[in-house]
């Protein structure tokens, strides 16, 4: 048996090596949170209130997501148990990929929390140490600016979802997450980091896991900063510029991991739409920056983001 | 459909309490949840909306707006009561005469 691990706080269990998690940190008495476990998985759920042709949810809760050729993912009513029945070897890195992709966001929201497409970053600024959490759709450059963030010596929390959690008082946390950047060859390349010795995200991609050591076992830290992340090919059509009210919101839901998936989990009165505003409303400030996608503006827009200046550039 | 009471400078107006709202960087956004439905206030809006609080007159709530943007007090009256017909059309807030 594999020795328990921390993830969001929780005590996972698995059956499948996870090295993007850390060993359990928390107190040894605890109960099990979740279990990941390799097993069979049913073609079709009892009982479906849907059934797409990726993913099926039942009329308890649980759902199943199929990615043809890599593995098929469970998550039982309670969600507490993940059973994977891999198409590829269980330490595929493949598996891990999906895994904590959709999968591991219908959990988050299950358990109340917000999954947000984003990278966090750590900033200590003058109110104290704060996160910065850089979002936007795939390959609009969340990992790259966190990996050019983690250069210029902060610290990164994560790169691909930032599970948020929204407390009573309407603060706004980012739990720990996975301990890795991954990022495109074409972008270690342009930050002058080594690929050798990386693992790839799967076989096929040129897209590799650049570990953490410093990520993914401290306490949760409030979320600061969201950057609403967009690219122009003009320079002329940049942008950065505060949001507002609804467009904050608008920003804020769609940039929810997988949020078509997760709306159709969502109990009556708590939609995905509202909890994106709750969150949206509990973060000091939002941003939109569009910018062209180069290398050379890294270390500027890391200097203005990370001074937490970033009110003085509006 | 029975049509409203019209409001009047007399009538007192709050929050529709099952309507949440949240404010961003001055900005109100207010929730209809059930039927899916938002609705983003601008800046003068979004005045209008804290100053309802826990509720108020129109009449109160209009002689505050003129003191705090010192503008014509028949104009305010009107745009005020037109915006908060809007807002009641909606059940985003809550009568009584």
């Amino acid at each position: 048996m594999l020795a328990d691990q921390g993830l969001c706080g929780w005590r996972v269990r698995s059956e499948i090596v996870l090295p993007e998690l850390h060993p359990w940190q928390g107190d040894p008495a605890a109960g099990v949170d979740l279990v990941i476990r390799l097993g069979a998985v049913p073609d079709r759920l009892d009982n479906p209130i849907h059934v797409g042709a990726l993913l099926q949810i039942g009329e308890d809760g649980a759902c199943r997501h199929e990615i043809e050729g890599v593995a098929t993912f469970h998550l039982d009513a309670a969600a507490r148990v993940i059973t994977v029945h891999p198409a590829l070897s269980a330490t595929d890195p493949a598996i891990r990929a999906f895994l904590f992709g959709t999968t591991f966001s219908l959990l988050c929201y299950r358990r109340g929390l917000l999954p947000l497409h984003a990278a966090c970053v750590r900033v200590d600024g003058q109110n104290g140490p704060g996160v910065i959490a850089l979002a936007g759709p795939s390959g609009v450059g969340k990992s790259t600016l966190a990996a050019a963030f983690r250069r210029a010596g902060h610290q990164v929390l994560g790169d691909d979802i930032a599970v948020l959690r929204i407390a009573d008082d309407g603060i706004v946390t980012v739990l720990p997450g996975l301990a890795r950047i991954k990022l495109w060859g074409e972008s270690l390349h342009g930050l002058d980091l080594p690929s050798d010795g990386l693992e790839r995200v799967t076989s096929k991609l040129e897209k590799f896991i650049l570990p953490l050591d410093d990520a993914g076992s401290d306490a949760p830290l409030r979320v600061r900063t969201v950057v609403h992340l967009g690219w122009v090919n003009d320079p002329r059509h940049g942008e950065w510029r505060t949001l507002r009210g609804m467009e904050a919101v608008m920003q804020m839901s769609g940039n929810i991991y997988r949020h078509r998936y997760l709306a159709r989990i969502s109990a009556p009165g708590d939609s995905v739409l509202a909890r994106a505003a709750r969150a949206a409303a509990g973060i000091e400030q939002h941003l939109r920056i569009r910018r062209v996608q180069d290398f050379a503006g890294l270390d500027d827009l890391v200097a203005r983001l990370g001074g937490l200046d970033a009110r003085a550039g509006v | 459909m029975t049509k409203a009471p019209a409001i009047t400078l007399a009538t007192f107006v709050r929050p529709n309490p099952a309507k949440p709202s949240v404010e961003i960087e001055g900005e109100v956004v207010l929730m209809s949840i059930d039927d899916g439905l938002y609705f983003g206030l601008n800046a003068v809006g979004s005045e209008v909306w804290r100053r309802l609080g826990d509720g108020v007159t129109v009449a109160a709530l209009c002689t505050g707006l003129a003191e705090h943007y010192d503008g014509d007090p028949a104009r305010i009256e009107a745009d005020t009561l037109a915006l908060l017909d809007k807002l009641a059309a909606r059940a985003l807030v809550e009568f009584r005469a």
